[in-house]
């Protein structure tokens, strides 16, 4: 930031306070800065209120001396100022007052309630104007300074902020609490629309560097935003079908999913289900040729051929439902293996204490595939967000495939890490784990 | 107790006295400097002429870096102020400066009266009768000019 301002400073001649507005007025694009501020520089002094400051530029510090040794010698003479804002009766002593490059000047009392309360409004602190009504030239750090040092490192922060904001190659960790910033290392203007990933290296959150989301591919920013729109809009329908928990297809006794695979069975009648679709998974299993059928969605089941406004409607929310059934389900489930990871340390301590041979490499791979478990939840989730922005119909029946696979991979991986102990078998597990990852490779590249 | 926004508003009412503006007058209530009763007349030759407009200032420590809270109680038709009396004036709002006084605050409030924003209406009944039927828009005013009457007793 101190170095992109030096240099605004050199190229236009105004103060480094008056460097940093114009820039953050022009969202720290030197370029337009320059061409605008070459085109017309009163017109963007004004405009960004700091054409008083520019304009006591190079002779302002010579001015300032004259007029402070003019009001030395008034002194004596008594020449008491006059503060609009207290309106003190017996006015002050020049050296009392504190005066913006506007001319504008108020007592020093005045200046620090001020200053505190434009602080107590946030980070619309940094566009707070002169105190004078109507006046639009922009107080800065300098005024600050001079006014109210002990606010000034706050109100320092608040420039930072709003630099990391508005400049198009930064942004904050979303980390809960973390202060890291991350930078863009491409040259080449904004964030590479590929989505290029961050992850901070103090408190390991990773998110997607140009929206601030967590990472979401395949899904692109745009879509994904309009997908949690859609989502927010219609959470009121949604939230009717996907209450926290499902009856029983068979017993209808109410059914809380408390871990994260989808193979369910009643505890009541034993009935072991799909929890997606709700169908018997005897129908779902390897053996019986059609593993897992219920990630595609099938316009045929409801009638086609009625056009009726309402029949469309009613179609386009179904197709809504079907693919946010799906990442609502991932979703949850994500959440749920991230829970777990920390009872797979408490595990993974077990196992190594059941046999004393064992060191903590050989139970590794529960750890490596619990997190392996979170990302394909995660890449699982945005594929249905995806899928439904796909229009192509040969593309998504291609991607459906993929994605089936994965699905069903991390179906089972999640079944297999779930299980006790001693039914546990490593290289089956670890197997599953490489499994997972190239489908995750290929759904993304797809 | 004697703090920085009190010191302001005993200036303010020293200056509502020995300098009256026309048309508005106003007093702390009498037990809290922090709450004020105000008058605004309803200026001469418009429909709020003989108008008398009952308002609430209530100031915080934070005056005069903060605007008060300004509300009327008398009941109002105008295409900038609310059913429950509070006004949509931008001087109240984001172009507050702390160098305004409870009289500034005031003759603001009278001249909207007669020049209201049609730019951000806050009673949409009064904002189309203003644009589009001027005089009915004049003979409500008048109603609310003749009911302000009725409230005085």
């Amino acid at each position: 930031m101190t170095a992109q301002i030096r240099e605004v400073v050199d190229v236009l001649k105004v103060p480094p306070s008056a460097a940093a507005i114009l820039m953050r007025e022009h969202k720290w694009a030197k370029e337009r800065l320059f061409q605008a501020f070459f085109d017309n520089p009163e017109k963007v002094q004004e405009k960004c209120g700091v054409k008083a400051r520019c304009s006591c530029g190079s002779g302002g510090d010579e001015k300032v001396a004259k007029t402070s040794s003019k009001n030395r010698a008034t002194r004596s003479a008594s020449k008491r100022k006059h503060c609009e804002i207290c309106m003190d009766d017996d006015g002050f002593d020049p050296d009392e007052m504190i005066s913006m490059p506007c001319g504008h000047e108020f007592c020093e009392t005045c200046w620090y309630g001020f200053i505190h309360n434009a602080l107590d409004k946030g980070p619309l602190c940094v566009r707070e104007t002169c105190p004078q009504a109507g006046c639009n030239e922009l107080v800065t750090e300098e005024e600050v300074a001079r006014a109210a040092p002990d606010l000034l490192p706050k109100f320092e922060t608040y420039q930072l902020r709003s630099f990391v904001e508005t400049y198009g190659m930064t942004r904050w960790c979303p980390g809960p609490g973390c202060e890291q910033v991350a930078v863009a290392r491409a040259s080449g203007g904004a964030f590479a629309d590929a989505g290029g990933v961050a992850r901070c290296e103090k408190c390991s959150t990773s998110f997607c560097l140009k929206c601030g989301e967590e990472p979401h591919a395949p899904i692109n920013c745009r879509e994904l935003a309009l997908w949690q729109e859609k989502c927010r809009n219609e959470s009121e329908t949604a939230n009717w079908i996907l209450a926290n928990t499902k009856p029983c297809p068979k017993c209808s006794s109410r059914i809380e999913k408390n871990q994260g695979c989808n193979h369910m069975t009643c505890s009541s009648c034993k009935f072991e289900f799909c929890w997606i679709c709700m169908g018997d998974w005897t129908q779902h299993g390897a053996d019986t040729g059609g593993y897992y059928k219920c990630n595609k969605y099938d316009p045929n089941a409801s009638n086609d051929n009625d056009q009726s406004d309402a029949a469309k409607a009613k179609r386009e929310l179904d197709r809504y439902l079907h693919y946010y059934k799906r990442f609502h389900g991932h979703s949850q489930a994500q959440e749920f293996a991230k829970k777990s990871l920390k009872e797979t340390e408490a595990r993974m301590v077990a196992l190594q204490e059941q046999n004393v041979d064992t060191v903590w490499t050989d139970v590794e791979f529960l750890k490596t595939a619990n997190e392996q478990l979170v990302e394909c939840r995660k890449v699982l989730k945005y594929t249905y967000a995806f899928a439904f922005y796909l229009q192509d119909a040969d593309k998504r029946s291609r991607f459906e495939f993929h994605q089936e696979m994965l699905e069903k991979f991390t179906e089972s991986l999640s079944e297999l890490s779930e299980k006790p102990l001693h039914e546990m078998n490593r290289t089956e597990v670890v197997n599953q784990v490489s499994i997972v990852f190239i489908d995750c490779v290929i759904v993304l590249g797809g | 107790m004697s703090t920085s926004a009190r010191r302001r508003l005993l200036r303010d009412f020293r200056r509502l006295q020995n300098d009256p503006p026309s048309g508005v007058t106003g007093a702390p209530m009498d037990t809290n400097i922090m709450l004020w009763q105000a008058v605004i007349f309803g200026p001469d030759d418009t429909p709020w002429e003989g108008g008398t407009f009952k308002l609430v200032l209530e100031f915080t420590e934070d005056y005069p870096n903060k605007a008060p809270q300004v509300r009327f109680l008398t009941k109002m038709f105008h295409p900038n102020i609310y059913n429950d009396g509070q006004i949509c004036l931008d001087i109240l709002q984001n172009q507050w400066s702390p160098i305004y006084d409870i009289s500034a605050i005031l003759t603001s409030i009278q001249s909207l009266l007669c020049d209201p924003n049609p730019a951000s209406p806050a009673n949409s009944e009064a904002s189309r009768l203003y644009n589009e039927n001027r005089r009915e828009y004049n003979r409500r005013v008048r109603e609310i000019v003749e009911q302000s009457w009725i409230d005085e007793s």
